[in-house]
């Protein structure tokens, strides 16, 4: 008997030691902001839109689509504290509808636009405009027309290069390149990455992403400590590490991430939201959102979106109303991409869908907006202990 | 023979169920969204987070057409009340105390649309046909500013 005692006790002592550490490698939500609105900036809509944390400021910038402003607030007690206001037309107009910006420093601010025919402004905090890049191509037959991804990881400034993260091509003939921008700002001059090409092992007629924009935006992290760029697709289990020696592919599954879903029919071109097959993966699915770096805390996040409910694609595509609860999966990695711990978020603690960002103190989001018109409330998620 | 007769019978039925377009009691509807009606033959509700390519084609419309008498406007599906506000006020609009905001649960329990834009033609019998703008070939929007003119 006591030989049975014995081992067992030691295996229970195992596991609780084990347990315990576990425990202290928890993700979850570690904090708040609150975040003082002035009269003309809300939150932002289910869209979402681009912040990010200025180190010379030590404030928190948002984007404030409604009105062409980028605001911000200080990083500690959420006041606002100045803005860059963009003008609206005039030889400083930055386009009709700008969704991403970069801010580099007070005086280079990157500025990303729809209805420009693919260009990129570079600002200074007064709104002036100092230089215009140009990425659009005569022939898009092989290439997809260069849209930028959106919220965050569209953008990589490494000064005279500026990398830029496309939407990936719903069709295999244009994906022969990957979809990333590397624009050389002292000629205006850009090219394409040879490498990483998306989606190789996946059949693109099988994708609903030509109706849900979230499963086709290439998000690029830079570690700005020692120089690595990290590449994530939604649809991609692995990231790919962008080294000057070349590019290394990465596990970088997420625990609560699993399976992919994909038509059992080849479907047309056409969009075509209303099909329930289309409408039943598109809305339950899972995917990755992209890689964040933290500089800060010299971590990566990776975040995800968890497949809602169990069998939910299954039973919507039986014609059932199924509401499941949105929950984000986020998974922190070291410097050198080894994981330390997963974690799932659930949705009423953090709107990532709104905003992805980075502060001194964790992976920052929006949350719902449940403190009136005039606070935008936000989490931070990091490792609990 | 009689076999076709009655499935003739039951597709024209079907067909005409598919014409049919839903009715609502705008009374009750109205006042659980509290919006007042003054004599207004048309309201239009933009469900603001829906397609982004109707939400588009209302603001479209509804800019030129902001201060028309014959039509209201009701915003549902929405993430920020003040949001729509400051954006029509950048649009030119100051004034937005006339624009409504219905609760989504509201419009649904109604059988409004949280994706399409809903035009609610109000008749005189206390009913309104809900029409959802989302014609392939916009005849709908084509119709309304007719209407509108």
């Amino acid at each position: 008997m006591r030989k049975i005692i014995k081992p067992a006790l030691i295996t229970l002592l195992f596991l609780w030691c084990i347990s315990g550490l576990a425990q202290k490698t928890q993700v979850g939500v570690i904090g708040e902001l609150n975040l003082a609105l002035d009269n003309e900036t809300a939150p932002p809509n289910s869209m979402g839109s681009s912040f990010q944390y200025c180190e010379d400021r030590k404030a928190i910038a948002y984007f404030n689509r409604l009105t062409k402003a980028i605001k911000y607030f200080d990083a500690k007690t959420g006041k606002g504290v100045g803005q860059t206001q963009f003008a609206l037309q005039g030889p400083d107009d930055i386009g009709p509808d700008p969704f991403y910006f970069h801010y580099h420093n007070k005086d280079s601010i990157f500025i990303l636009s729809r209805g420009t025919n693919f260009r990129m402004f570079l600002m200074n905090s007064e709104g002036k405009k100092l230089n215009t890049f140009h990425y659009s191509s005569d022939d898009y037959s092989k290439i997809r027309y260069p849209s930028a991804s959106t919220l965050f990881g569209a953008l990589v400034v490494r000064p005279p290069f500026a990398y830029i993260g496309l939407e990936i091509s719903d069709q295999g003939s244009q994906n022969t390149m990957a979809p990333i921008i590397k624009l050389n700002m002292d000629t205006d001059t850009f090219n394409y990455l040879a490498d990483p090409l998306p989606y190789q092992n996946i059949d693109l007629q099988t994708t609903v992403w030509n109706n849900f924009y979230y499963f086709y935006n290439s998000r690029i992290a830079e570690n700005t400590k020692n120089g690595d760029l990290i590449v994530s697709f939604p649809l991609d289990h692995n990231v790919y590490r962008i080294r000057s020696e070349g590019i290394e592919k990465l596990d970088g599954k997420s625990k609560a991430i699993g399976d992919f879903h994909f038509l059992k029919r080849k479907r047309q071109v056409a969009y075509d939201p209303n099909n329930i097959d289309v409408r039943s993966i598109g809305s339950s699915s899972a995917w990755y959102y992209g890689v964040i770096y933290n500089p800060y805390l010299d971590q990566y996040y990776r975040i995800g979106m968890v497949e809602q409910g169990r069998d939910t694609y299954k039973r919507r595509l039986e014609g059932e109303e199924v509401y499941d609860p949105v929950q984000y999966s986020v998974t922190i990695y070291d410097s050198k991409f080894h994981k330390i711990a997963d974690g799932i978020i659930h949705g009423r603690e953090v709107l990532f869908a709104r905003g992805i960002f980075v502060t001194p103190d964790g992976l920052c989001g929006p949350q719902h907006s449940l403190k009136g018109e005039d606070i935008m409330g936000i989490s931070i998620i990091g490792l609990k202990k | 023979m009689k076999r076709v007769t009655i499935c003739c019978f039951v597709m024209l039925f079907a067909l005409q169920s598919c014409k049919r377009k839903l009715e609502i009691d705008y009374k009750p509807f109205f006042e659980e969204a509290s919006i007042k009606l003054n004599s207004e033959r048309f309201v239009l509700i933009i469900p603001q987070n829906g397609c982004s390519n109707c939400v588009k084609k209302s603001y479209d419309f509804m800019l030129p057409r902001y201060n028309s008498p014959i039509i209201k406007y009701a915003f549902t599906n929405y993430g920020s009340k003040k949001g729509i506000r400051v954006r029509l006020k950048v649009l030119g609009e100051e004034d937005t105390s006339d624009i409504g905001f219905i609760e989504l649960s509201v419009a649904l329990d109604h059988g409004l649309s949280h994706m399409y834009p809903s035009l609610l033609e109000i008749g005189k019998d206390g009913k309104a046909k809900v029409t959802f703008m989302n014609a392939e070939d916009g005849s709908d929007w084509e119709w309304l500013e007719k209407q509108v003119e």
